[in-house]
């Protein structure tokens, strides 16, 4: 069940449902093994394991701990010997080491741990009882309290910000540390798992009482394969298989290195920022952006305050700046000695506020977060655009997208305004602001759009209008196109064709309702405009509306009786209904009036196959893919066709053909559903009736056919059909031949991850047809057990 | 084998020390020995895996002591080690109970001992008698540390006092064959 993001807390993934966050780990899988491996080695032997992570603001340490915790506390292996103390994200007011012991008291009694066996402790009285003593003895007791509790088990102490915890002003300081030590060593029953956002004094000073204690593991931002996974978690959590192809994608990418690049790879700002990747519009993109910007705006003033003065105005500077500077333009630029600049730089990148890099002699630094900017960024609502706004906008789109968009919008700008739609016109003014600024910020070269002012020029020309639109639906940027239509039809700058533009550009979106809200409105205010007619029917036959599609696709009969679009669109319909001897009739007649429509050749050769006409239907198909060679479609089809013939190498040939043209840059048609259905068919035919030696050749020659991430997943599951299907078949499919199969099938696709399930699955269901050893079955886990008892139709 | 760093290495883990181990265990058997290194290189493991694994003839006593700030503490840690094998052996704090009876009347029942700061050389001499009645065995004290504790007395209590405990402890002819395994910086002690 797709999830909604919000489950995901931004800040405190430590009150996330421990499923959740274990599948959206990333990165960071092997450091949790590693933890874990740890924590059952000091179970085992005895042997203490102390761990400190360190990262900054919003890297994952929260999220490693809290697994870390679930997985400890699920773990059959070793729960009964252990107690795990889990403290809360911020133990603030740990001012003493009696402090420190009640908090972890209190954690064992928040999370419910049990004593040790054979004690009875109320841990609430006991922890009441404290109280009611002097200090040295509350100290003394509740030591001996905790050391009763955990008994012979091993302590799991998961901590957050231990240099807080530890610090001599605001933590329990030296004398506190030297007593925790004290017991940790008398007591060797402990294993630590803590975190801090940086290396600390009390850790690295020599004389430190825990210098040298922890394993140190920084935890660093995610580089930008790492977002690109992240965010593909986040699109399968909410279900969105859609977006998750179009991060596949060259623009999806473009938008994940643009958010990359401004996040700095901080996994909780990839998080928040998850929102604004599939945004088509700018209008879309800038409000919430800017609410998002205003909601971090006390987090990241939260991380400034503790800054001192000097500090501050070094980061003020590297804001503004926005690139690597060296240290002497730091220092002129802050009014300080270089000595005293490169002292506050030294700090604030052991704080890791800045990176360093080296060039030569000189270091040149710079935020290490970006978004840092917010604290000092003049707001929108000052009547200056947001130069952080600008800036994504820069990098998230090209320049051609900007252009498309700025003028669209001028021309927007322009029909409220002929309109006397002076609130609309004024939000577009804002949009043009940000577009401008941006365009000549980051694409100042070429650029040749002039000014907003001298944009508005009175009320736009009709041509000018549909122009545009037209060039908007080539780049498919269907959300402005609709703004446009929508807006020139309303003011009745045009006629009917913004409706159908509007129309069209509703149904590359998938709104099915507002299409036909469109079409229908068309067609009652103008009967005859058979455009809108033949959209119309188009629309209900593709929505499954066939009652509907005929009495539109006859409506188009009337008013033209040689439209090739009714005839194929009621032979489409026929053939649905299983009327194959109508439809062919229907679509015979279809390619004699425009021979070269060549959808109606392959559909014509579907229906040819199916009434069995195997060679009027080869004809067909390969008049579709001679008239339309840039077409898809008919290439997948045709494909399909030969494959079912058993004459693969052609059947490849023509899948070959359809997957060069079907990478497009996301916006393009869906083949989720006919690609797997056309590869399982292909392949079915092929692992059936090829010859052995062949076999390898042909699968690797389909993986590489494939090998495009938008494509390979139908493959995948082109494949796992196939396999299926044979073994579901297998009474028609000799034992000798499945055996083969498996032998010279499966090892070729073994670097196949995705394809792991099925091909051990088929391995394993070919062995039991082979030698009917029920135990074979045994091997499986019982879920792929079941499902191959199932496909094999064996008794449970 | 996983490495272990900065926590507790179990005595069957401790490698390439048997050596220097056994040399203690002879120097012992004339007069105290101190350990000296820098840190992070595994004294705690070799003095734990004496303690844990102690030759024929010795009972001993391992204590952690850097977080102790007052000779009260330190000899309440004391106590604390060592009346669970009173208890065992059937023995008390005979001597150190007179004390308490003469001077507070407290019963000498858990390990926290009142504060009797003018008294504690006293109480001191006593406990390490009680100690000497109930072991046949020779006792060592194993002390982890034993430099920052007496630093944290002097920071505390002056100088004077943590001078003071130190002396009154090396120099106690009970000690004469019972001797201290310590930290770094700790003064040897004459045979």
């Amino acid at each position: 069940m797709p999830q909604r993001i919000e489950t995901i807390s931004r800040f405190s993934p430590g009150n996330c449902k421990p499923e959740l966050l274990e599948s959206m780990l990333v990165g960071r899988g092997e450091l949790v093994d590693r933890l874990e491996k740890s924590v059952v080695d000091s179970v085992e032997t005895g042997a203490g394991h102390h761990w400190l992570l360190i990262g900054p603001r919003g890297a994952g340490k929260t999220h490693v701990l809290a697994v870390l915790y679930d997985r400890v506390h699920r773990s059959e292996e070793i729960r009964s010997r252990v107690v795990i103390a889990y403290m809360k994200e911020e133990e603030r007011g740990v001012a003493s080491f009696l402090d420190w012991l009640v908090r972890i008291l209190r954690a064992l009694n928040r999370w419910q741990e049990k004593p040790a066996a054979g004690e009875d402790i109320d841990l609430g009285k006991k922890l009441e009882d404290l109280t009611k003593l002097s200090l040295e003895s509350a100290r003394t007791a509740a030591e001996r309290l905790l050391l009763r509790f955990v008994g012979d088990r091993r302590l799991v102490l998961i901590a957050e910000n231990l240099g807080e915890i530890f610090d001599e002003v605001k933590g329990m300081g030296r004398e506190g540390q030297q007593r925790f030590r004290d017991l940790i060593q008398q007591h060797p029953f402990w294993t630590i798992v803590a975190s801090s956002q940086a290396l600390f004094e009390d850790v690295q000073a020599r004389e430190a009482p825990f210098y040298g204690f922890f394993r140190v593991q920084h935890l660093g931002m995610f580089d930008l394969e790492e977002s690109v996974t992240l965010l593909k978690k986040l699109a399968d959590l909410e279900g969105r298989a859609e977006l998750r192809k179009f991060f596949e994608t060259e623009l999806g990418r473009g938008r994940i290195r643009a958010i990359h690049q401004l996040t700095g790879g901080n996994p909780r700002l990839l998080v928040v920022f998850y929102q604004f990747v599939d945004r088509e519009s700018i209008e879309d993109l800038a409000t919430p952006f800017l609410e998002m910007v205003d909601s971090l705006t006390s987090y990241y003033q939260e991380q400034m305050h503790p800054l001192p003065a000097l500090q501050q105005k070094i980061v003020e500077f590297l804001c503004e700046r926005r690139v690597p500077v060296n240290v002497k333009e730091i220092a002129q630029s802050c009014f300080i000695s270089q000595q005293s600049a490169s002292k506050q730089l030294g700090l604030l990148a052991k704080r890791r506020y800045v990176d360093s890099t080296a060039v030569g002699r000189r270091s040149f630094y710079e935020l290490r977060e970006p978004l840092l900017r917010i604290c000092f960024e003049v707001k929108e609502n000052l009547g200056y655009p947001i130069r952080l706004f600008v800036d994504f906008l820069g990098t998230f789109y090209s320049v051609e997208e900007l252009k498309r968009n700025y003028r669209s919008a001028s021309l927007l700008r322009s029909i409220y305004e002929s309109g006397g739609l002076t609130p609309q016109a004024k939000t577009v003014e804002m949009e043009l602001g940000y577009l401008w600024e941006a365009l000549s910020e980051y694409h100042s070269q070429g650029f040749e759009i002039l000014s907003p002012e001298v944009m508005s020029l009175g009320p736009p020309e009709r041509e000018t209008i549909e122009k545009t639109i037209e060039e908007l639906f080539s780049a498919r940027d269907y959300r402005e196109l609709i703004k446009l239509a929508d807006a020139a039809y309303d003011l009745k700058l045009g006629g009917s064709k913004f409706l159908l533009q509007s129309a069209a550009g509703h149904r590359k979106l998938g709104d099915v309702e507002r299409a036909r809200d469109r079409l229908d409105r068309l067609v009652r205010l103008d009967p005859s405009n058979l455009e809108a007619w033949i959209d119309k029917a188009t629309l209900e036959m593709e929505a499954g509306e066939f009652e509907s599609a005929e009495n539109s696709f006859r409506q188009v009969q009337v008013l033209d009786e040689k439209s090739a679009e009714a005839l194929i669109g009621l032979g489409v319909i026929r053939g649905y209904r299983g009327k194959h001897d109508e439809a062919l009739g229907l679509l015979s007649r279809a390619t004699s009036i425009a021979p070269s429509a060549a959808g109606a050749w392959w559909l014509l050769g579907i229906i040819q196959e199916r009434t069995g006409e195997i060679e009027g239907a080869r004809k067909s198909f390969e008049k579709a893919t001679e008239l339309a060679p840039d077409s898809a479609r008919a290439w997948l089809s045709r494909g399909m066709f030969l494959g079912a013939l058993d004459e693969i190498d052609g059947a490849l040939d023509c899948m070959d053909g359809f997957a060069k043209l079907s990478r497009d840059d996301g916006h393009g048609e869906d083949w989720s559903n006919s690609l797997p259905f056309s590869l399982t068919v292909i392949n079915e035919h092929l692992l059936r009736s090829v010859e052995s030696d062949r076999l390898p050749e042909l699968m690797a020659r389909q993986l590489q056919i494939f090998e495009e991430p938008l494509l390979s997943g139908g493959l995948v599951q082109g494949l796992t059909g196939a396999f299926m299907g044979l073994l579901e078949q297998h009474d028609e499919v000799s034992t000798e031949r499945l055996v083969l199969v498996r032998d010279r099938v499966i090892p070729e696709l073994a670097d196949v991850e995705e394809l792991s399930v099925a091909c051990r699955l088929f391995a394993v269901g070919v062995e039991y047809l082979e030698t009917e050893n029920i135990e074979v079955l045994l091997s499986l886990p019982r879920e792929e057990r079941q499902s191959l008892e199932q496909i094999l139709k064996t008794a449970s | 084998m996983r490495p272990i760093i900065g926590g507790n290495v179990p005595p069957d883990r401790v490698i390439g020390r048997d050596d220097s181990i056994r040399r203690m265990w002879r120097s012992l058997e004339n007069q105290s020995v101190v350990l000296v290194a820098e840190r992070r290189i595994g004294k705690t493991s070799v003095i734990r895996k004496m303690a844990e694994e102690p030759e024929e003839g010795w009972f001993p006593i391992y204590m952690v002591i850097e977080g102790l700030r007052s000779p009260t503490e330190f000899i309440s840690r004391i106590v604390e080690q060592v009346t669970p094998i009173l208890s065992e052996r059937q023995k008390d704090w005979s001597r150190l109970q007179r004390i308490y009876d003469r001077v507070g009347g407290q019963t000498i029942g858990s390990w926290e001992l009142p504060e009797l700061k003018q008294s504690w050389k006293q109480i001191l001499a006593s406990t390490l008698d009680d100690i000497r009645e109930t072991f046949d065995e020779r006792v060592v004290f194993f002390w982890d540390e034993l430099p920052l504790m007496v630093s944290n007395i002097k920071a505390d209590h002056g100088a004077t006092t943590a001078m003071e405990q130190r002396a009154a402890f090396f120099q106690d002819p009970r000690l004469a064959r019972e001797g201290p395994l310590s930290g770094p910086q700790c003064p040897r002690r004459r045979s």
